[in-house]
């Protein structure tokens, strides 16, 4: 049977209305699961702290790693289940450290994840936020060279397959940027530092990873809007982040430049392709990408609208950033909904064309140059 | 190793194909570009000019 696979992208940080809060895309990601074999997402959209949904068709793949699958760099290699490395920011307070270690022994006895050993940082990794004039949110790593020594320390001595970083983020009680967020309208003011951290260990290590933030407890508001009411219900956001690793695909390096006249591969700079396995997942057999409308600026989206991937947009889940495909030259099907998605996707999916679902059907034309191609 | 966080404007390539290799290009400049994204796009007569936000790492 021929494999249907979406791919689903909420950048994090962009105050997307649906996704952009605390894991409020997983019930959209829930649904998309349902009507294709295979969908690959990443973990803004999976992660709601405490709560998480285990589907086992999804394939969770950090944002560098889905950007490199996209460009034909890399593979996803589906696996049975990961060990997770867990990684700790020295610059955390013991008792909090400690509430995460019990989160992780919690998934260790109770949904028998597999966890190594665990590690500190040898130096405080000092994240910093920032917001920039966009509105989307960033931040930087003050200790990044701290970061991967700690991941190279797992990896290759603990012998970890995915890598969970607990990072010290700073408290931001009483901001307005945090009040807005919990009411459910803001920008999340962690999640552009949140996707460096585990942008640079997949860039270094090529190994799934995902970022659980540490900070003190808030007080209690009865008025938390339900978008961003699971990240209120425990000491930790961890349990999310170790269930989507458990089982997050390997990524396997493409070092194929391209295929000559005869069919023989022209390895670049050398290279010795690694043996490719059947599970393999290549960026050519993704048949959907579905992201906001407004947000179509990132790597991903320009990457796989050179391929057969179709681009579905939605135009209900806004954001900060104001790129279209439109703006960019690239041709997509808009839709209003989620859910028109999902419709538009069994469509798609059984070779239907969306387009016959509609009350007004235009005649076939015949075909005519009428635009110019450009130099 | 140190993170730094730019923002860069860059006419965008009429071609789509053409427009990730030039943002690549420009923001290798300033670093190892690690995260990015054309947050607007603002048209003129005779270019479209991109508003890029992107980290990139230094040595």
């Amino acid at each position: 049977m021929l494999p249907y696979t979406v791919m689903l992208i909420v950048p994090t940080g962009i105050g997307a209305s649906i996704g952009g809060y605390a894991g409020d895309a997983l019930p959209t990601a829930r649904a998309i699961s349902q009507v294709c074999d295979r969908l690959i997402t990443h973990p803004n959209v999976m992660n709601g702290a405490q709560l998480y949904w285990n589907l086992p068709n999804v394939l969770y793949t950090e944002g560098y790693a889905l950007d490199q699958f996209a460009a034909g760099n890399w593979n996803l290699r589906p696996v049975h289940s990961n060990k997770i490395g867990l990684l700790i920011d020295c610059g955390t307070e013991p008792d909090l450290i400690t509430r995460h270690l019990q989160a992780a022994d919690a998934a260790r006895a109770t949904l028998g994840l597999t966890l190594t050993d665990y590690v500190l940082t040898d130096e405080p990794l000092n994240v910093s936020l920032k917001r920039a004039d966009s509105g989307a949110t960033w931040g930087t790593i003050g200790n990044p060279d701290s970061l991967l020594r700690a991941a190279e320390k797992l990896i290759h001595q603990a012998g970890a397959t995915a890598i969970a970083v607990i990072a010290r983020f700073p408290d931001d009680v009483g901001s307005e940027a945090l009040s807005n967020y919990r009411q459910g309208h803001g920008v999340d003011p962690l999640a552009g530092a949140e996707a460096v951290i585990s942008h640079l260990i997949v860039r270094q290590f090529k190994i799934p990873c995902a970022h659980a933030p540490a900070l003190s407890p808030l007080e209690l508001d009865p008025s938390i809007s339900p978008k961003s009411a699971a990240e209120e219900l425990g000491h930790t956001f961890l349990p999310c982040v170790l269930v989507g690793l458990s089982r997050a695909p390997q990524f396997v390096e493409q070092f194929v430049d391209k295929v000559d006249l005869s069919g023989n591969l022209q390895l670049r700079n050398n290279q010795t392709q690694p043996q490719t396995q059947s599970t393999d997942i290549h960026r050519d057999q993704v048949n959907a990408l579905i992201l906001p409308e407004s947000a179509c600026g990132g790597s991903a989206l320009l990457h796989l609208s050179q391929t057969s991937t179709q681009i579905i947009t939605v135009r209900e889940n806004t954001s900060r950033m104001q790129v279209s495909p439109a703006d960019l030259g690239i041709n997509a099907l808009s839709v209003q909904s989620y859910l028109e998605a999902i419709g538009t996707l069994v469509a798609l999916r059984h070779g239907i064309n969306p387009a016959a679902l509609s009350p007004k059907i235009d005649p076939i034309a015949r075909f005519s140059h009428s635009f110019i191609m450009k130099p | 190793m140190q993170t730094a966080f730019i923002t860069i404007e860059l006419p965008l390539p009429q071609t789509p194909a053409d427009i990730h290799p030039a943002i690549e290009a420009q923001l290798k400049t300033h670093g190892t570009p690690l995260r990015w994204s054309i947050t607007r796009i603002t048209t003129t007569e005779t270019q479209r000019i991109g508003q890029i936000e992107a980290i990139v790492t230094t040595d």
